[in-house]
């Protein structure tokens, strides 16, 4: 019995740990990423669309993360001396490292899904899936919808889209 | 809607097997070991199939149709899946969802013409092949059954390229692979209820002929022969 107390209690403690490291309290989540990207900075500040980095959100079957290639287009030099992100960043362009970024969104291999036939020819807003992503100062810890089937099925069927399973399953 | 179909015509086909190699690779067949294939687990959509020898050893001479799934109008492994794993699309084309799918093998008793294949081991492939993997089809896990699709993620794409090019899709659009890699262009595809289309056109030849007719599945896949089989 007295184990028992002890083991929860542990279990509780750790837990308590856990949560505290997680979602510290200084407000700042702790992500994966390498770096705290932020949208918001690079959307709402500095005016830079989605396709610009998301390069085959419009042609091609996925969005992509963009990497160093893309990242070097602007910071090729240090922009900002005050910024640590930045230096972080110019660090992996001026080494020619590949940025290992953590990928959310993963559909699993047995989907189909094409951001082009999406966002090109059934004119979805990225936001639609994603959330406003513009307003992210930090990586997303979660996604912002489920990536369940009934949540494409809903939205193929308030639009009148076909939902035949050979569509997307192939 | 159209309504796929193929006809194969016989006299043109010179069984090279092209259109074997090319269905395995673009749409991720497992290819299996010696020993498993001996076994009866060789995987393939398309396969060739012997009908007749014709010689005595060492001089044989088989002669080879290539046999996929038909497609059948009537199709007889969607009336026995208990899953709705297969079932006949719109546009006539008998598809298979992979993750609906239990490996009962129900669909695969119910083919007359065997062209379904399971999955009896796990998908270990060398490194170099992998590299070659069709990222627009799936692998498919150990324990289901898979058949041939008509090539449905060409179709998807088609669709997709026509609409963003602002028009209707056109016959030559869609193909198969299998029809499309054929050197002696012995494989014709397109809509059987367009009256322009060449299918259409050539399914009221005399040398028409498909599989086993008298079980009533009502193929889409028509043979074209001079001899009669």
């Amino acid at each position: 019995m007295k184990n028992k107390i002890l083991i929860s209690a542990f279990l509780f403690i750790g837990m308590a740990v856990g949560y505290y490291y997680f979602y510290n309290t200084t407000g700042n989540v702790k992500h994966l990423d390498p770096i705290s990207f932020s949208h918001y900075v690079h959307t709402k500040q500095h005016k830079i669309k989605c396709q610009v980095c998301h390069r085959g959100v419009e042609t091609q079957m996925r969005a992509g993360i963009p990497n160093i290639d893309v990242c070097s287009m602007c910071h090729s030099s240090i922009i900002d001396s005050t910024s640590k992100k930045e230096f972080v960043i110019y660090s992996y362009v001026k080494d020619n490292k590949t940025i290992p970024w953590k990928a959310l969104y993963n559909i699993p291999d047995y989907v189909y899904f094409s951001h082009r036939r999406h966002v090109k020819m059934g004119k979805l807003e990225c936001s639609d899936c994603h959330g406003d992503m513009t307003t992210q100062t930090s990586p997303e810890l979660q996604n912002f919808t489920p990536f369940k089937m009934q949540f494409c099925f809903d939205c193929h069927e308030s639009r009148g889209v076909s939902t035949d399973c050979g569509n997307c399953h192939h | 809607m159209p309504r796929y179909g193929m006809v194969i015509d016989l006299n043109k086909c010179n069984q090279c097997g092209a259109c074997v190699t090319a269905c395995k690779l673009e749409n991720n067949v497992q290819i299996v070991s010696k020993e498993n294939a001996d076994m009866g687990r060789a995987m393939y959509w398309m396969k060739m199939l012997d009908i007749n020898y014709e010689g005595s050893y060492p001089e044989i001479r088989p002669t080879n149709i290539p046999m996929l799934c038909q497609q059948c109008d009537e199709p007889s492994c969607t009336k026995v899946c208990p899953v709705r794993a297969t079932y006949k699309r719109d546009d006539g084309i008998v598809a298979q969802i992979y993750p609906q799918c239990i490996g009962c093998r129900y669909c695969m008793a119910n083919c007359p013409y065997t062209a379904k294949v399971f999955n009896w081991l796990k998908d270990e492939q060398p490194v170099e092949n992998e590299k070659c993997y069709n990222t627009d089809v799936s692998v498919r896990p150990k324990g289901i059954v898979e058949k041939c699709t008509f090539c449905i993620h060409r179709l998807q794409k088609a669709k997709e390229n026509a609409k963003s090019e602002h028009r209707k899709l056109e016959e030559d659009d869609y193909i198969p692979a299998c029809a499309e890699v054929c050197p002696s262009n012995a494989i014709y595809f397109g809509d059987l209820d367009d009256p322009k289309s060449q299918v259409a056109k050539l399914v009221h030849d005399y040398r028409k002929f498909t599989l086993q007719e008298e079980l009533g599945t009502k193929p889409k896949v028509y043979y074209l022969s001079a001899k009669s089989e």
